[in-house]
């Protein structure tokens, strides 16, 4: 059962995962590193992404690839009205931070439900191509959620590596007293970081809502996989966030191909358990200082 | 050019400024000295809008400083190497100038960087070393390279010389005075190097538990017995 074909499509199947998790997590650790809040409500950040993507791709009728960054712009519009009225009061404040942000989680979840019912939906798919390359079959569809993770973590990499606010963001994570000393504008940085992570979040939510299903609780899975990728990967890093999605989303698909699916969140979260007793810095970050 | 007139600092209960007036111009340099916990550190961060102000006011250029956030300070042309030096020591040394070059137009920072390279051209060698692993001279060079990149017309420089080697405590002083010549801004300097601060500086303010206890010009008070008995370690 182990042919080259098999064991190739298994592959892609969790590159595509990957790439999702990825996409999710550097979000996550970025609002993290910026402004120390665990952020509870990432994932439902990600689910108004999906329904936010519905709207402008199903309801509106744009073409997917346009509907796919509005949607994720909206959202992270959007999520800047909850960054000035409740995150901005908890940066820096870890634990009422994750309390807050709890509750932000459960507020929207619920608001989801109220607007839009608890039954499930999905986005009907919009590329329906199926190509064959030697013995693999991909779909266009996943050719596309590849695409667009890439696409998007080349951008957010080029952004923090080489641009004035990619640098601000940098050194106001290390340092924001310091930061502020050199004429950054601190909050007007929270509020980028906030919005790049959000956006992010809804872009992958979209990407969901399209591969799997739509529904106001399917932002809890984002959120799990963002925690179980930074325990992998270590926080803060875009190199760590690559490397724990890619053993994520590999190992699931691995897993569950040959063991079932209860098998793949039972090892994924063991493992979790063993790296926080053995390795807590993730398998690629250094110890705290 | 800047007017402290009658400024208390506090943290909560802890008073660490009282009441204390000063004044410097333009182009001239001002050491504040004085033991630990004098408040020197508080004065320079109430300038920067990083310690709150109980009285009194900070008046710039004709501005008012207090009230302002830190990123408003700066830009009004005061930069900032604080105490301990806090470079941030993931990023590398040109990324560190970049940061502090970031109020200035974007066309601007080639040229400025390469002139504050110049003034220190050990930060040129290490350009793109991460900043924590240079040495601790090298991470106090950095740290007044990066107060420079934004063009300040007053610089704030607490404990320049902490924990460095004799040789580069003078040759810190040096390159000061050089740039300060070709620059002409205002330097406010805190020291519990007295000697070494009155050297570089035209005046000095004595200070003692938040309170002024002597001013008056360095060769004055480098001169004074009462000051030399208790802030020069000689008698
Ligand atoms: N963040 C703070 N919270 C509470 N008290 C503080 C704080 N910062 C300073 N203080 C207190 O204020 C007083 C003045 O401190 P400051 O740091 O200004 O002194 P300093 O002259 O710079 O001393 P040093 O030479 O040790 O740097 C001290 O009593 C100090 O304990
Ligand atoms: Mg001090």
């Amino acid at each position: 059962m182990f042919t080259f074909a098999i064991l190739s499509q298994i592959a892609l199947n969790g590159i595509t995962l990957s790439a999702i998790y990825i996409l999710v997590a550097l979000g996550f650790t970025l609002i993290f590193g910026v402004m120390r809040i665990v952020n509870f409500a990432h994932g439902e950040f990600a689910m108004l992404g999906g329904f936010a993507l519905s709207f402008f791709y199903v309801s509106l009728g744009l073409h997917f690839l346009v509907a796919l960054p509005i949607a994720a712009v909206a959202v992270g519009a959007f999520s800047l009205v909850l960054e000035r009225v409740v995150y901005r009061r908890f940066y820096q404040r870890e634990m009422p931070g994750m309390i807050a942000s709890l509750g932000v989680s459960i507020a929207l979840m619920y608001g989801g439900v109220a607007l839009w019912g608890t039954h499930q939906r999905s986005i009907p798919s919009a590329f329906s191509a199926v190509y064959t390359i030697g013995p693999i079959f991909v779909t266009a569809e996943r050719v596309v959620v590849i695409g667009v993770c890439l696409v998007s973590l080349a951008l957010f990499y080029l952004v923090l590596r080489f641009t004035r606010i990619g640098l601000a963001m940098r050194v106001v994570a290390e340092d924001r007293i310091t930061a502020e000393a050199q004429g950054i504008d601190t909050v007007a940085t929270y509020r980028f970081a906030f919005f790049i992570s959000t956006a992010m979040a809804a872009l992958a939510g979209g990407l969901i809502g399209q591969l799997f299903s739509l529904s106001p609780f399917m932002g809890l899975m984002p959120l799990v996989k963002a925690f179980i990728v930074v325990i992998l990967g270590g926080l803060g890093g875009i190199l760590g966030a690559a490397i724990g999605g890619l053993v994520l989303g590999l190992g699931e698909s691995f897993v569950s191909t040959f063991y079932g699916a209860s098998a793949a969140q039972f090892i994924s979260f063991g493992l979790i358990i063993a790296i926080l007793l053995f390795r807590p810095q993730g398998l690629v970050g250094r110890k705290e200082g | 050019m800047l007017d402290f007139n009658g400024v208390s600092i506090s943290y909560g209960a802890v008073r660490a400024v009282s009441e204390l007036s000063f004044a410097i111009e333009p182009g001239e340099t001002v050491a504040l000295i004085g033991a630990n916990g004098a408040g020197k550190s508080s004065i320079l961060k109430a300038i920067m809008g990083i310690a709150p102000i109980r009285h009194g006011s900070i008046v710039f250029e004709n501005g008012k400083l207090d009230g302002l956030r830190t990123f408003q300070v700066v830009r009004r042309g005061i930069g900032y190497s604080p105490e301990g030096r806090r470079v941030f020591a993931a990023t590398s040394v040109i990324e560190n100038l970049h940061a502090g070059g970031h109020i200035l137009p974007r066309p601007q920072v080639p040229a400025r960087l390469a002139q504050v390279l110049d003034y220190f051209p050990r930060l040129r060698e290490r350009a793109h070393q991460a900043s924590g692993s240079l040495s601790g001279g090298e991470q106090q060079m950095l740290a007044i390279g990066r107060a420079l990149m934004s063009r300040p017309r007053l610089l704030l420089l607490d404990e320049p010389t902490l924990g460095l080697a004799p040789v580069m405590v003078q040759h810190i002083g040096e390159v000061i005075r050089t740039v300060q010549a070709a620059e002409g801004f205002a330097v406010l300097v805190a020291e519990q190097n007295a000697v070494w601060a009155l050297k570089l500086a035209g005046r000095g303010i004595v200070l003692e538990v938040g309170h002024k206890k002597f001013q008056g010009r360095s060769q004055e008070l480098a001169q004074d017995p009462v000051v030399r008995a208790a802030y020069l370690g000689t008698d």
